[in-house]
Formats: C-alpha cells, structure tokens, sequence
C-alpha cells in the first residue's frame, strides 16, 4: 500500500514537472520535446507496475506528432530564413552577421519595389516566429487527462479569466462590506482612471488569450471588467484591470504643432502646404502680428462669390479669436469654390496652432476644425441614375 | 417642448445609427462648436470634420440650415440661401411696419425673423400622424405618434408647401414669409393643417390600437 | 328499406383498430428545442392611455393645444422613453443576451432552451 502511493507522488511530482515545462514554453518548442520523454522514462524507473497498465493516450501522440512536425518545420523555415538573409547581405554588400531586421526591410524595399497600396500586401521577409502564429502547448499530460478543469469548455483560458475577473468583483464587494461596516470610505485620491483608457478589443484579447473567442462572450468580459471598474474599490485590483486596458491616444496631441518662423518683417509665420478638401489644394501661410489681411491668389476675401464660402474663411478665425491680428496668405488651385474655402479653412487652422494655447487647440479639434475632411464625391453607378438614386420603376 | 438646437448641448454627439457608406468610423463623434467642459473625457474621441454649412457666425441656425437643404433644389443651396434672406428681409420689413403702426404695446410685436421662424415651426408641429394600416383586407388610418424629428420635418415641409402652392406671380420668399407670419401668431394654412390632422387622428381614435409600426 | 345515416352517427365513428393500422412515430413525440421566430413581432402599442388622455384634452378645447401643456408633454415623454427603450432592447435582445424577466425573445428563448434541453 505504501509503496503504491509513494509511486503515485512521484507520478504526480513528474506530472506538476512536465506541468510546469509546458507552461512556461508559449510555443510547442525544442524544449517541450526533451522533456516530455524525459519524465515518462522516470516514470518507467520509479514506477514501472503503473507505467504498464498506463498508455500514453492517442490524444497525446497525435499532439506529440504534430508538435514534432511542426518543430521540424520551423527548423527548415528558420534555416531558409537565414540563407536569405546571408543572401540579401551579400546582395547590399552588408556583413551577413551584423545584418539586423530593419537592414533586411530596407533590402527588400530597394530590391522589389512594389507598388500596392496597403503595406501588408507588399513584399516582405520576417523571422518564422512572426509570421507563423502561436500554438497552444499541450493542454493535457501523457494520460489524455486535462490540466485545466474547464478544458473540456474548448476555452479554457477564457473562461479561467471571467472567473478570476468575477474573484477580484467579488473580492472587492465584500471588502466594500466590510469598509462599510466600519464606516470607512473608499480612496478619492487613488480612484482609477480610465477615462484614456479602452478595453483590449476583441482580437487583442484573443491574442492574449491565444483562443478564438465570438462577439457574445467577448461582450461577457466586458460587462464583467466593467462591473469590476464600476466599483468604489477597483484601485486596489489595479494591476489585474490594467492587465486589459489599453491607453487611448491623446488626439490633440498627435499631430505636432509646428514652431513658428521669423520673416524678413521680423514677424512669425507658418506656412502650412498641401491642404487639401476635394480636388482643391492649397498653400496657406499665416503671419502674427497682422491687420486681418486676407490675401487669396492675390486677390482679397471677394476672391469667393459666395457668403458661405467667406464665411468658411472666417469660421477658425473668428472661433480661436485670432480675428483681426493675423494676416492670412493663400494659394489655391484646383476643385470648385467651396472645395477650396475648405481647403483654406483647413490650413488655416492647422496654422493657427502654433499661435494659440492648448486649451484652445483642443477646441478646435472638437468644433471639427482639424479634420481632415477626406470624403470626396460619390461615383455613379451603372444601373443607377446617380450614386445612390435608382432610376424610376417601371413594371413593363 | 421648446426648441433646443443640438449644437448647444455640452456634450460630443454621436450618429445613432452608423451609417454604411460614410468616410468615418462610427466611433467618431459630430463636431462640436461650445467650450466642453468635460475634457478629460472628450480628449481620447476623435472628430469629424465640420462640414462646410456650419460656422460660428451670428447668422449661422440649425433650424435655419435645415429649412435652407428643404427648400434647396438640385443642388442649387446658394439660391436657397438667397431664398431664404430675402424671406427674412421681407418679415422684417412686414413687421417693423407693424411696430411703427401698432401706436400702444410696442413689446408684443417680435422684429427677430428667425426667433419667428422657430415660433412658427414650432407652432406647426404635429403631435401625431395617420398612418395606412392593413387589417382583415381593410385599410385604416390609424393615429401614430411621430417623434420629435420627424414633426420637424413634416412642420418645415408644411410651409414650403403652403408656399410653393401660389400665383405664378408671386415670388416665393414673399408667400413663405406671409405662411411663417401666420404661423408664428397661430393662424393661417399651415397651422390649420395640423390642426385638421389632429381632428383626423381623433376620430380615428378607435384603431389607435391597431398599431403595429 | 333505406336506414338513414344518422341512425348510426348517434353511436359515432368507431375508432381505428390498432392492429390493423399500427402506430409510426414519424416525428419524434417531444417538443423541440426551439421556437420559430416568426409570431415574434410583438405588440408595439404604446402610449394609449396618454393618447386618450390627449385626445381628451384636446376635444375639450377646440384642438388649440395651449391649453394642453400637461398632457402634450406627458404623451411625448411616454413616447420618446418607449422609443429609447425600443433601441436598448434592439440592441441587447437581438444579440441574444438572456436577461431576467417574463417577456422573453424567441432568441433569448432558444438561448435558454439549448441551456436546458428536453431529455432525449
């Protein structure tokens, strides 16, 4: 009896072992490989009355099988990944071992041209790492037995998260409970932030997860991390909820502002080309201290016949104050009147930023000042009488 | 409910339903011309660009904007436009003579075109909407509650009704205003017909459940 | 001499001898796991008891709505919260997210009965 559970430890310790190999190798690696043979040759010595009766189950072969092939052929892929690269340096006339992965973009840019717009679509040469996706590792020990208890949910690591976010939620209630029996409140200085903050979206999550997860299960993670966040104690499982949030970019402060140059004058000026809205395209240069002059192909604000389209010219003006103490100098060219009051508006936003604070940037931005407006005018379609308009039904 | 234009609310709006074919992701928000206060928040949403019908100026209205793509023809919106100010001049006009006539209460006579617009508008919404509904092969108008958009449009379309149906002679900013004059005091054409659909949805009352819309 | 049939239609039609016609379960004898979505439009009358109201009021004073502040802004209240609740229920409901309550989709309804199946 005794021997037959000291035989059973030992099963167990090898199992917690091979466990333990497994996880901490994302990818069905070289690594995985030396040990699984290694623990079932323990197992032999230690135990060999339970070894016989246990079969290494077909589930595992077919896993060994298919780490082993596809092992191989990452070997063979890193092998030709590294004749290339050799190949490319003797090519550029580099030293193929100091040949690093920007060397190799930059080759393959200058080697084969390509002409297609999305990047992605263009030729490329990555490590195998990259371009072959992540695997899972096995998820069950030599017997066929599952590690995870929710294996057989086929997510097992999505699953596992919604328990743990549910743990820390109700963690948090019953530590606000407790708080509350004891009249304390919760930190206003600690309170967590999200407000430039967004969940992970639904394919980084499964990224994460290296899991195919659908869109109601995802909106199950997201109802639960916002039950989480909701709650006045969610500081205290920050590292938990950061671990799914990522930062939002700050849209004002994407685009640079320029710094403002000296002329001839001794006033600043900012010369902002290629606005562009429609088939316009203007040049638009704006000085500081001025009268309010606006100049437009040489001619003044009656260059445009319209009301609207002055009134275009004057809409960044008049919303940053910047009425009356700047001059305005424009070239445009291309598309109709109010294409190019567009486009002048456009830059003469964009170039009052460098004369106006912050505060006032961000205005703008929100008034819609700083968009780029890219929609252009709608093609026909054949059998249609314009680009939406169907032609009048007729039944015979 | 009084009349609030969307642009004076604190907020980023966002397009309730995302349409398929637009230049924006539906997570753009419209663009806002007041100070937000709130901008923290607004900080991370990115904008769409302000279209070339909207500015800062003191004649720039929402409602006005929307009478003017109503009455716009062909794409002509710089003849609506002029349309449209020329109706404006010649409310003006009408009524700053009223003032100059009208000897004793000079307050109750309102000068402002547009704020007489708005009151006409307003005066010539509807609050319900007789809608054909099928049932045993038989058709019944049945009253169905419009919501607050579409009382705006059918109440401007009333008035453009009301005016295009004229003289050839007449000139339309000169009938238009004569409809939104009525309409601002609670009389003429328009406001009738509100009131004759109004009458209409009453007697129909007994189908009011057959709704299915 | 001619017997009349309804002689014999006091005693009834004799039921089928089983043997001569046997039974076949061409369907399965159990109720299916789902529902069809087709009776599901839903009664969308909403507001009566305002519109009634309103009516009402409006009767009362020759349709001049002056004098029906109150009952205009109740019945437009009512209807814009049971639009906006229309649109939030559109959007969880037609997902499928299973919420607790009486008034169930047939989505919600089919979710629920994969969850909890008839015995085979």
């Amino acid at each position: 009896m005794s021997l037959r559970v000291f035989g059973l430890n030992l099963l167990k310790n090898n199992r917690s072992l091979l466990q333990n190999a497994l996880r901490n190798n994302g990818a069905p690696g070289a690594q995985v490989l030396a040990v699984a043979p290694y623990t079932t040759q323990v197992t032999v010595q230690a135990t060999p009355a339970a070894v016989q009766k246990q079969k290494v189950s077909k589930a595992m072969k077919a896993y060994l099988e298919r780490a082993n092939e596809h092992d191989e052929f990452m070997k063979t892929q890193d092998l030709e990944f590294q004749i290339g690269k050799r190949h490319l340096a003797n090519m550029m006339g580099a030293d193929a071992e100091t040949f690093t992965q920007e060397d190799i973009n930059e080759a393959i840019a200058y080697l084969f041209p390509s002409g297609l717009f999305d990047k992605r679509a263009r030729p490329a040469m990555r490590t195998p790492e990259e371009v072959f996706p992540a695997r899972k590792a096995a998820e069950f020990d030599e017997t066929g037995r599952p590690f995870h208890s929710m294996f057989y949910t086929g997510k097992p690591n999505f699953f596992q998260l919604l328990h743990d976010i549910v743990k820390e939620t109700n963690y948090l209630y019953d530590l606000e409970e407790r708080m509350l029996r004891r009249g304390n409140k919760p930190d206003e200085n600690q309170k967590l932030e999200t407000a430039g903050f967004q969940l992970l979206s639904k394919d980084q999550l499964e990224r994460v997860l290296v899991e195919h997860i659908v869109d109601i299960e995802y909106q199950s993670f997201t109802n639960a991390m916002e039950r989480l966040m909701s709650s006045p104690y969610s500081y205290k499982s920050k590292a938990f909820i950061e671990r799914f949030l990522k930062p939002l970019i700050d849209q004002s402060k994407q685009l640079e502002v320029p710094k403002p140059k000296i002329d001839e004058q001794g006033r600043q000026y900012i010369t902002t080309y290629e606005c562009l809205r429609k088939t316009a395209r203007a040049d638009v240069t704006v000085r500081l201290p001025g009268t309010g002059k606006i100049t437009i192909n040489g001619q003044d604000i009656t260059y445009f016949s319209m009301d609207e389209c002055r009134e275009q010219l004057l809409f960044p003006l008049s919303y940053s104050e910047m009425l009356g103490k700047v001059d305005v100098e424009a070239n445009v060219e291309g598309g109709g009147p109010s294409g190019q009051a567009g486009a002048i508006r456009w830059g003469i936003a964009m170039s009052l930023r460098s004369f106006v604070d912050q505060e006032m940037i961000e205005s703008m931005r929100l008034a819609g000042l700083l968009t780029r407006d890219y929609r252009r005018r709608e093609r026909k379609k054949f059998g249609q009488e314009g680009a939406r308009r169907k032609y009048t039904w007729k039944k015979r | 409910m009084a009349y609030v234009p969307a642009t004076t609310l604190n907020i980023l709006r966002f397009s309730k339903l995302s349409r398929l074919m637009s230049m924006y992701p539906s997570h753009f928000a419209e663009p806002n011309l007041n100070k937000i206060t709130d901008r923290k928040s607004a900080s991370h949403i990115p904008v769409k660009a302000a279209t070339n019908d909207l500015s800062d100026s003191i004649f720039y209205g929402e409602l006005k904007n929307k009478l003017i793509k109503y009455i716009t023809k062909k794409g002509n919106r710089n003849l609506a436009k002029e349309l449209l100010n020329e109706t404006f001049e010649t409310i003006k006009r009408t009524q700053i003579e009223r003032l100059n006539l009208n000897k004793g209460d000079k307050t109750s006579v309102i000068i402002n075109s547009e704020q007489l617009l708005i009151n006409a508008i307003e005066n010539s919404r509807p609050l319900l909407q007789l809608s054909a509904i099928k049932r045993g092969g038989v058709k019944y108008q049945v009253p169905v509650p419009v919501t607050e958009k579409k009382s705006y449009f059918l109440a401007m379309k009333w008035l453009l009704d009301a005016a295009r149906e004229k003289d050839r002679k007449v000139h339309l900013p000169e009938k238009l205003a004569w409809e939104i004059l009525d309409a601002a005091c609670g009389q003429g054409r328009v406001v009738k017909k509100k009131d004759d659909l109004h009458r209409q949805c009453e007697s129909n009352r007994a189908y009011a459940h057959y709704r299915w819309s | 001499m001619r017997i009349p049939g309804a002689l014999y239609a006091a005693r009834g039609r004799a039921p089928q001898n089983e043997k001569e016609v046997p039974f076949q379960e061409v369907l399965p004898l159990r109720l299916k796991n789902t529902v069809s979505g087709k009776a599901d439009s839903g009664s969308d009358v909403a507001c009566l008891q305002e519109m009634g109201v309103l009516f009402a009021c409006l009767k009362d004073n020759e349709f001049v709505e002056k004098y029906c502040h109150k009952e205009i802004s109740q019945f437009q209240n009512c209807y814009k919260f049971y639009m906006d609740r229309k649109f939030e229920a559109k959007k969880t409901v037609n997902q499928g997210i299973v919420q607790p309550g009486s008034n169930l989709n047939y989505r919600q309804l089919n979710k629920y009965m994969r969850r909890f199946p008839n015995p085979q």
